[in-house]
Parts: structure tokens; C-alpha cells; sequence
């Protein structure tokens, strides 16, 4: 049997098969991944009427390390701090891919008593309760988006400082008095509502394997996105006027095209994603959500 | 005789007689251990009933006007059809850091057909004098450095030649010398110890890397117990280290212990039983981390090696049918990832520190490739560690002396326990530092020049914050060797 399988006739027929089968699968073998949705694939649009106030009771949101656009070169160069952003601060924040690992003292300026620049390193936040999206009849639109570090375990909410880099600005300072400056430097601005400080309950202690600081905090976030609205079938289409992270502005992270997203709105629930596969309101890792009539 | 890999060309002007044969191309597809690879059966027929310097046309000489020079042309064709689950990879794998989840490139398809594997070489073997055999040996692919300018057109349509092996022999009855470039003595490249896959080698977490070296050797047996010593002075990772790397080895063989041995794409070939143990060591002198440098950093770094070559259920001579083969090699080492190619684990240099947000930001020029060694928070400078080990298995099918049809799968680890801790916060989400690879592959000779693969490969990176990045890689590719 196995010298008949192996007979030369049956071997190049096989062997012609084989080489045409295999050629067929591989170079028409793409197929497609999940685009840009992550984790989460897009809810019902079914349309309706997302007219009124709502308060979102779910979302989906993947983690985002990398920001799809680098931070702006004259925001990094204003007043510190530059205002936050979802994704955690990059090695280079303006580059898209970084050159180097980044700043071992995150950018500290420890000088007379004073925090004069940090950079407090963040994991991305989630979405917390509270959080709104309105579509009013006059067309336009305000969403209030709050994120928080809050509840993570302990290492993703540190930021080390060895002992050169709490004196190589010319300061000395405890590691208390090291958290009272970056609580006084993180205080809030203003803005309605208003802003929560970015980085909350700091706390910093000798760190048993240098002798530096390990401050420790959680990070929250508070998104506004003001603009106009309209409707066509099941996509909501948003022209952003107003954008801001805590309060302040960054350039190269506000909406900057029309956003589009796909609803469903039943009774009094409300279901909106990301059109094709784009997250909401430009946030990047805010993929879906489910809400509420308020 | 022993077996000619490629084909022997008796050019006007050379001889293909009394001498040795052109030894099989060490490549990727090196000759296994204590064997020439198994050339194309065409071949070595048209090899061996090559003409003469007697039979010749009037010289016309090539290399040289004297009598029994041999020139070997040798190399083949190759085309390589990847599908990959994500964007991360080009046509080479290795240990290139893969696209992190939850992005456009890690979680959507690439497919790239490519010949860039597909290679060339020369050997010119000249007369025996006083019992010393000189030769030069040279070989060539398509991997060259393009321009980060390159389309994709370019890099895969007009792809740049790249030298692999570059070196002069020389073999004379106390020692032999090589001078050039070829696989580093550390991990014994090219002497057997290769996984049998149509992956690109190396496969994460395996040493591989060539180099300019001068290396000294002995070989002593090889009946029935062979031992090969070796030394070698080699091209620094660190070129203001101002001393060559240093590297050493031993390799066992037990002539009557023969198995099949695949190596890379290339088919089995009978080769003995294999042991063999490394070591590489080296001096770095790294620029001061300072915007107004200071002196250099010196550290010291190396790296320790074993790999073996096990018959389980040996050959029958030439007959290879049901042979199964394993190959095996652990590593450890600090300051060394160069060695296993393209590995950093995505560690980089931190940057000086910016605290008034300054731009341009100040920078910090290394005088040595990222992932070797870095900074850590203190300003010391460390060398990277890393462990791996590498298994494979090859079994071929009792048809056609068991070089027709064979199957083979390898699963490789590599780990370091400080690539994340000796990286800012600010970087270790874009740093990992274990890895995991295997694969399993079908292969046919259809022809003994012609063959084809088909092969699953999965490779899966953990980083700094614990995410996993995975690539499946569906592979088909086909071989015609001369």
C-alpha cells in the first residue's frame, strides 16, 4: 500500500496538489483581526433617539500604554505640570516612540521647599461612577468623563526617587517634606466643575533599598468634552469645540475630526460605541458604554 | 568521499581532484555536528564527475594559474509565505520585541512573501602545501540594512545583499587558525547544534550571531571519541572596551553514536552525537551618563554555554529512516544579549534628566548598542541578564533513506531578572523580559533538491506590567538547494 502511495505517478500528482494547496492557503490565507476595538467589540446600533441626559452604568475600557499622538511640543514646555492624560506619561513625551527608557527622577526640580516640576508616573484609569454624556435638543453635547487609579495595588501607584534625584536640583528634602511638595504642586486649578487634584492622598517613605522616597497616591482624571451633535441612522456624529484634562488643555490629545459613534437607545438605556473600532470621545481605550437616563 | 555541498566548479585554471572537497556552507544551515551537511544528490553526482584541469579548455585562469585550486558555488532559492496574527514582525522573527495587545498592531494580521533568505557563497580551497590546506570561505543573503527610508517595495522587491560568512582558513597537522567572520565559538554555532525550522534562525532565546574573530583550534579523534578546543579573539560588542571579547570551547563527539541531524531548513544528515560547552567574556566601556561626560564606565560581562546533540534512535548508516534526533542548549550570561541576536527586550538607556522640560532635551550618546547594559537609578552601570534555553526534535519518516519526508518541533525559553528592574517606570510597560517560542513543522523533499515546509510558530513576550504579547505565525516556504 505504502509503495503504491509513494509510486512516482502518485507522488508528483500529490506532490503538484500538495505545492498548488499550500501556495492557495498561504497567499490567500489573510484574514482579518479585531481592528482597533481591543477587548471590546462594538454594542447593538439599533439608532433611536439619544436626545436627554445620561449617566453611564457600564463601559468597556482596554488599557492604552501608548498615546496615539505624542504631546505637543509647546504644552510639554509650558507651565508645569502638563495637564494629564488617560494614557501613563511616556519616556519621551514628544515622541511617539521613544529613544530611551525615560527620566529615572521623573522630571523632579526639588529646590527651596518647592516642587517646581515632576512628572508622578500613573497606570491608565478606569472610568468611575459619575460620569455623564448629555445630548441636549440644541444640539449640543457635553460629556464629563472621571477616571481614577483608585483601588490599584500599591506598586502601580509609586513612584521611586533615589537619593540623587531628591538633591540634584540643590534641595535635601524628607521624604515628607518631599510629599507635601508634590501635593502642593498637584493642587488643583479651577474650571466648573471643578477638577480633582491629579495626583491624591501622596504619601512618601524612606525606601528600604536606597535610602530615596517611595511616594505612593492615586491618580485621577476628570475629562470634559464640549461640542455639537447630530444623527444619521444609527451614528451620532460629534464636532468637539471645548476639551480638557483636569482643567487644562493639551493640543495633539483634543478631538480634532468629527467623532462618530454608533448608538442604541431603548426606553431609557442608552448604548454607544466607538465607530468602527475608534474609542469615545477620542479617549483612547474607551471603546463602549452603557447608560442611563438620568 | 566526503559529501560536496553545491556545486564544484573546475574553472580553467582549477583542479578538482586530489584535494578535498568544498565543505558544506555553514549558514543557517550549517553542516551538523562532525558532518558535512548532505548536498542535492544531482549535485554531488555533478560534483563529483566534475572536469579536470587535464580535460579542461586552455587555461584561462580565475583565481590563480596554479594547479589544484577548487572553487565551490554553492547557496539556494528560497520563497517564504508568513501570515502572522499580529503586526509586530517582519519576514525575521528572532527575539524582535512584539507589539503590545489592545493596539492596532498587536491585535490585526500581516501576511509578507519574501526571498530574502535565499543565498549565495563561494569557497576557494588552494593546493595543499607542506600538509597545510589554505581556504577561503564567503557567503551571502538578502538581509542587508535598508534605509529607514525604504518602502515596502524596496525592502522586500529590491532587498540589499548582506555578508554572512567571510573568512581564510587555514589547516595545518598542529592546529587550525580561521580569520574572518563566521557564527561566534560561544553556542558553537553552525557545528550541529541548530533547531530543525523554517523560521528564521535564530529562534528566540537561541545564541546565534556572527562575528569577526580569530579563532585557534584543535580537533583531536575523531574516532571514536572526538574533541574539538577552541579560542577565539573576537570583534567587541563595545569597541572602546580597546580589547577584543574572548571566547572558548570545548566539543565532544562519539563518532559510533549517529543520528539525524537538521539543521535550520536544511534536510537531515547523518552526524554523531555532540556535547559542547562555551564561554564568552568581555570588558565595556560605557560613555559616562552625563550631559558632559566624564570618564567611562567599565564593567565586565560574560556568559556560559552547553548545548548537546542526542541521537534517541540513531541512523543506520547514511539511512536516516526513523531516526529521531533532540538538540538542546541553556545559556546564561550578563552583558551578552547581542549573542542571541536583535535581543534587547525593548531595553534602553534612560535619559538624563530634563526638570525644566528643556527642548531639544538634553541627550545622552551610548558608545555601545541598546540592551547590552544601562544605567540604573543610581547613575551604576549594569549589565543585563539573561537565561535561556532551547529543545528541539527532529524525526524522519522511513521513506527515500528518511530524507524525504520529516517533521520537527522546538520550544524555547529566555528570561532576565533585571531587563525590567534596571528600566525607569516611565519605560517598563515597553520592556519584557520573559519569552516563550515553539514550533512544529512538516517537511518533504520532493525532489532531493526541491523542497517545501509548512510550519506553526507561536511567540509570546511578557512585559514590565505583567501584559502578555503573543505572535502566531502560519509559514510556508519553499527550497531549491544547489
Amino acid at each position: 500500500m505504502v509503495g503504491v502511495l509513494l509510486s512516482r505517478p502518485v507522488l508528483r500528482a500529490f506532490s503538484s496538489v500538495a505545492a498548488t494547496a499550500t501556495l492557495g492557503v498561504v497567499f490567500g490565507g489573510g484574514c482579518g483581526g479585531v481592528g482597533a476595538e481591543g477587548t471590546c467589540p462594538a454594542l447593538d446600533a439599533c439608532g433611536g433617539d439619544p436626545t436627554g441626559t445620561w449617566k453611564i452604568i457600564q463601559a468597556c475600557e482596554y488599557e492604552a500604554v501608548r498615546p496615539a499622538q505624542p504631546t505637543d511640543v509647546t504644552d510639554y514646555m509650558g507651565s508645569p505640570p502638563i495637564p494629564p492624560t488617560l494614557t501613563p506619561p511616556q519616556p519621551q513625551p514628544t515622541q511617539l516612540v521613544p529613544a530611551n527608557s525615560g527620566d529615572w527622577c521623573s522630571s523632579l526640580d526639588y529646590n527651596d521647599g518647592t516642587v517646581n516640576n515632576v512628572t508622578l508616573w500613573h497606570d491608565v484609569p478606569v472610568l468611575q461612577p459619575g460620569s455623564e454624556v448629555a445630548f441636549n435638543p440644541d444640539q449640543s453635547y457635553t460629556a464629563l468623563y472621571l477616571f481614577s487609579t483608585q483601588g490599584y495595588p500599591q506598586a502601580r501607584n509609586t513612584t521611586h526617587f533615589a537619593p540623587i534625584c531628591l538633591t540634584a536640583n540643590g534641595g535635601d528634602p524628607t521624604c515628607t517634606e518631599l510629599a507635601a511638595g508634590l501635593t502642593k504642586f498637584y493642587a488643583p486649578g479651577g474650571g466648573t466643575p471643578p477638577p480633582p487634584p491629579t495626583f491624591n492622598n501622596i504619601e512618601c517613605t524612606t525606601s528600604p533599598s536606597d535610602q530615596g522616597c517611595d511616594c505612593t497616591y492615586f491618580f485621577a482624571l476628570q475629562v470634559i468634552d464640549q461640542g455639537t451633535w447630530s444623527r444619521s441612522g444609527d451614528t451620532i456624529f460629534e464636532q468637539n469645540s471645548n476639551f480638557t484634562y483636569n482643567g487644562g488643555t493639551l493640543k495633539l490629545a483634543t478631538p480634532a475630526q468629527t467623532m462618530q459613534v454608533t448608538f442604541c437607545q431603548q426606553g431609557s438605556t442608552l448604548e454607544l460605541s466607538g465607530a468602527s473600532g475608534a474609542s469615545l470621545s477620542d479617549l483612547i481605550g474607551l471603546r463602549t458604554m452603557r447608560l442611563q437616563a438620568m | 568521499m566526503a559529501a560536496v555541498a553545491g556545486l564544484i566548479l573546475t574553472t580553467p585554471g582549477f583542479v578538482f581532484a586530489g584535494d578535498p572537497p568544498v565543505e558544506a556552507p555553514p549558514a543557517s544551515t550549517p553542516p551538523p555536528a562532525g558532518t558535512p551537511a548532505s548536498p542535492p544528490e544531482s549535485d554531488e553526482a555533478v560534483a563529483e564527475s566534475g572536469p579536470t584541469l587535464e580535460s579542461a579548455p586552455p587555461p584561462a585562469p580565475l583565481l590563480s594559474g596554479e594547479k589544484g585550486w577548487q572553487l565551490g558555488f554553492f547557496g539556494w532559492a528560497e520563497l517564504d509565505g508568513m501570515y502572522d496574527s499580529t503586526q509586530s514582525l517582519t519576514d525575521s522573527a528572532t527575539n524582535t520585541t512584539l507589539s503590545r495587545p489592545h493596539t492596532i498592531a498587536g491585535d490585526n494580521p500581516r501576511f509578507q512573501g519574501t526571498v530574502r533568505d535565499s543565498r549565495v557563497g563561494l569557497k576557494a580551497v588552494a593546493p595543499t602545501f607542506e600538509g597545510m590546506k589554505a581556504s577561503a570561505y564567503m557567503e551571502m543573503d538578502f538581509f542587508g540594512q535598508e534605509p529607514p527610508t525604504a518602502t515596502q517595495d524596496q525592502f522586500f522587491s529590491t532587498p540589499v545583499p548582506r555578508l554572512r560568512h567571510f573568512y581564510a582558513k587555514l589547516e595545518t597537522p598542529v592546529v587550525n587558525l580561521l580569520a574572518g567572520q563566521t557564527y561566534d565559538l560561544y553556542g558553537w554555532g553552525g557545528s550541529g547544534f541548530f533547531v530543525s525550522t523554517p523560521a528564521f534562525l535564530p529562534v528566540m532565546g537561541e545564541l546565534f550571531h556572527r562575528n569577526a574573530q580569530f579563532r585557534i583550534s584543535k580537533v583531536l579523534g575523531p574516532k571514536p571519541i572526538g574533541l574539538e578546543l577552541a579560542v577565539a579573539g573576537v570583534r567587541p560588542a563595545d569597541r572602546d572596551s580597546a580589547v577584543p571579547d574572548l571566547q572558548a570551547g570545548a566539543k565532544f563527539t562519539v563518532a559510533g553514536w549517529q543520528g539525524a541531524s537538521a539543521q535550520g531548513p536544511r534536510q537531515p544528515a547523518a552526524a554523531p552525537m555532540a556535547i559542547a560547552v562555551s564561554a564568552v567574556g568581555r570588558r565595556l566601556a560605557v560613555a559616562d551618563f552625563s550631559a558632559v561626560p566624564g570618564d567611562l564606565h567599565v564593567v565586565y560581562a560574560g556568559g556560559l554555554s552547553a548545548e548537546i546533540f542526542l541521537p534517541v534512535i540513531p541512523a543506520h548508516g547514511k539511512d536516516l529512516s526513523n531516526a529521531l534526533s533532540l538538540v538542546g542548549e541553556y545559556s546564561i550570561g550578563t552583558g551578552v544579549s547581542d549573542l542571541y541576536l536583535n535581543l534587547t527586550g525593548g531595553v534602553l538607556f534612560p535619559a538624563l534628566p530634563n526638570p525644566h522640560n528643556a527642548l531639544p532635551a538634553p541627550t545622552y550618546t551610548p558608545n555601545i548598542d541598546n540592551g547590552i547594559a544601562t544605567f540604573d537609578a543610581n547613575g551604576a552601570l549594569r549589565t543585563i541578564d539573561w537565561q535561556g534555553f532551547v529543545v528541539g526534535a527532529n524525526y524522519s519518516l522511513p521513506f527515500r533513506q528518511g530524507k524525504m519526508l520529516w517533521i520537527s518541533g522546538c520550544y524555547s525559553q529566555i528570561y532576565s531578572d533585571n531587563a525590567v528592574t534596571l528600566t525607569p517606570t516611565l519605560g517598563q510597560n515597553f520592556v519584557w523580559n520573559k519569552g516563550r517560542y515553539w514550533d512544529a513543522s512538516a517537511w518533504w523533499d520532493i525532489t532531493p533538491a526541491f523542497q517545501m515546509a509548512l510550519s506553526f510558530q507561536s511567540m509570546t513576550q511578557t512585559f514590565g506590567d505583567g501584559v502578555d504579547a503573543t505572535n502566531y505565525r502560519g509559514e510556508a516556504s519553499w527550497w531549491v538547494f544547489f
